[in-house]
């Protein structure tokens, strides 16, 4: 076997060791410099102003970068196995963009519903989810159809977006929503973001054999007495709930559920139970790294995460395309 | 009409997609505890009566019924305690052993976990990987395995069903002539000492000559004619189904077809 027991443990245990390095770096590297060891002393014996800072502002953006990259590693993955395509993305298929534009004409419209918005933003994603399939169903669901259909939808969505955004004359809570800004979140967004994800991502856990089965063809699940569609809902339900309540808290952020798979795939193989769990530690390590690289490369000035992501993300989308392109078309 | 010996009794069945009729009203009784070979035409309907009969496709009209039970009233899971298929062309997972995919035959015995193997399970898997010899592959990855050895796999993992009936799309197309002999004899082994009632789309004539009960001839969505193996095939019968002349050899008494 290619991916035996051995390359499995050093592949979690190298990504779990630079992801708890990459925090460590992301906390004391900022407009403010602060040492580990003064960050541990402020939080377990005595209060300082400097470290205090960082823990209101600093530290939120950076568990919701890894807390949010490990639902849309998971997202991406679920994602992937259900289209029984590696080039399923979360982002791409509009199910960001639903939950997002949802969310926005949620607060912008009734906001004094703020505190179910995720749900609305879970039931938007649901609908632009359903939405894409059914608009690209034609005797069954054909994976490359979903993907352009995909990609139509979500671009009609930002457009909406973006009008929703210019006639509500440009909320602050809007603009982040769209571009994936992680400036301004507090530990409000933390407990949220945390409870949500970490409930679906079980979840995920727990669909892991499921994931595995649905990779054989449809006709041969049927035929072991399944109901097909009821195991791609499942598997769907969940995948769209962890990408709405990341984008609720993130914004969009296309590729990143592309690149956390493929790159699982690389080092731990196409058995879910294993690349569930390092699909999320790719997701939070990378999403990290691109609001580091976002806040320190053009610093005092900001680049979105959104942003990061969809430069590194489009070429890398291409090349993939480019590879798979034979295999994957029918 | 209907007795004991009945498997399958299928009733005046049709299925048109588009209102285009691809099964054009077929009767026939399928024999339980015996090798049923269905031959025709590439667009005949052969899988296509296959598919129908595993659920796979919904009839338009007519019923199928299994000892006396119409299809319809099986449900899931149930109907995988009964009846497997072995499909054409399956695409092999990655990244999952021989094993793995023999015992999600055993998916059918399941409910929520599905894949958390008793001791029970463990056994009927052991003994679909013993009948297709596949005991020593067990551990290898089944995207691996050649051609002949993965089809192999996936009867082990229709067998690891345990069901009474097995179905068999094409088993040996696109495999070279040792491994459809290794298939062909997997399949007898299956009938006549497990006492598994098989019923299997062929292209080969003279293979479901060898190693059928019986045949189903079909043409244009139609029965042309059912009979015993052995002797039903005759050049006018071959003709009148492929359009081709074709002579006849004779060996331990059965004859077999020959063209050029």
């Amino acid at each position: 076997m290619k991916y035996n027991k051995k390359r499995r443990i050093i592949g979690f245990f190298v990504t779990i060791v630079a992801l708890v390095f990459l925090i460590l770096f992301a906390i004391r590297t900022g407009s403010l410099d602060i040492g580990i060891i003064d960050l541990l002393k402020a939080l377990f014996i005595e209060a300082d102003e400097k470290v205090g800072i960082v823990v209101d502002l600093r530290l939120p953006r950076i568990i919701i970068s890894v807390v949010g990259g490990f639902a849309i590693g998971v997202s991406g993955t679920l994602f992937q196995s259900v289209m029984k395509n590696p080039l399923a993305d979360p982002g791409l298929l509009g199910v960001s963009s639903g939950a997002s534009l949802t969310f926005i004409l949620m607060i912008w419209l009734f906001p004094g519903l703020f505190f179910i918005a995720p749900l609305m933003a879970f039931i938007g994603g649901l609908a632009a989810c359903f939405l894409v399939y059914s608009l690209a169903w034609k005797g069954g669901l054909d994976a490359m159809r979903i993907i352009l259909v995909g990609i139509a939808v979500n671009a009609v969505f930002l457009a909406l977006i973006e009008t929703a955004q210019k006639v509500s004359a440009g909320g602050r809570v809007i603009e982040n929503v769209v571009t994936g800004n992680l400036s301004f979140k507090n530990w409000n967004h933390v407990t949220t973001l945390v409870i949500y994800a970490t409930v679906f991502i079980i979840i995920a856990f727990l669909l892991s054999s499921r994931c595995d089965i649905i990779a054989m063809d449809d006709r041969t699940i049927a035929s072991l007495g399944m109901n097909v569609n009821v195991l791609k809902i499942q598997i769907s339900v969940v995948a769209v709930f962890l990408a709405a309540i990341s984008t609720v808290i993130l914004g969009t952020v296309s590729f990143l559920g592309l690149l956390a798979p493929w790159i699982g795939r690389l080092v731990v193989g196409s058995e879910h139970k294993y690349l569930i769990p390092y699909s999320m530690l790719a997701g939070g390590f990378i999403l990290l790294l691109a609001d580091t690289v976002g806040r320190t490369v053009a610093y005092p000035a900001e680049i979105s995460v959104g942003v990061i992501m969809a430069v590194v993300g489009g070429p890398f989308f291409i090349a993939l395309l480019k590879r798979t392109g034979g295999k994957y078309a029918k | 009409m209907q007795n004991n010996r009945t498997s399958f009794q299928i009733k005046s069945l049709i299925f048109s997609v588009e209102s285009t009729n691809i099964i054009r009203d077929i009767s026939v009784d399928i024999e339980e505890g015996k090798i049923t070979s269905i031959i025709g035409p590439n667009g005949s309907g052969k899988s296509t009566l296959l598919q129908l009969l595993t659920k796979n496709y919904k009839r338009t009209s007519g019923d199928i019924l299994i000892k006396g039970n119409s299809i319809d009233k099986i449900k899931g899971k149930e109907f995988a305690r009964e009846v497997a298929i072995v499909n054409q062309d399956n695409t092999p997972p990655l990244d999952t052993t021989v094993r793995k995919l023999v015992s999600y035959g055993r998916i059918p015995y399941k409910k929520i976990s599905l894949t958390t193997m008793d001791e029970e399970d463990e056994k009927v898997v052991d003994w679909a990987l013993e009948i297709t010899g596949l005991t020593e592959l067990a551990g290898k990855d089944v995207s691996s395995l050649s051609g002949g050895q993965r089809q192999r796999a996936w009867i082990a993992m229709s067998l690891a069903q345990k069901t009474g009936i097995l179905f068999l799309d094409e088993p040996t197309t696109y495999l070279d002539i040792k491994y459809q002999m290794d298939i062909l004899n997997i399949v007898k082994e299956l009938n006549e000492i497990h006492n598994i009632t098989i019923v299997m789309v062929l292209h080969d004539i003279n293979q479901a000559i060898k190693y059928s009960h019986n045949i189903i001839a079909m043409k244009d969505g139609k029965i042309h004619s059912v009979g015993n193996a052995k002797s039903m095939i005759t050049p006018d019968l071959v003709e009148d189904i492929y359009q081709v002349k074709v002579d006849t050899f004779e060996i331990d008494g059965i004859k077999y077809i020959v063209s050029f």
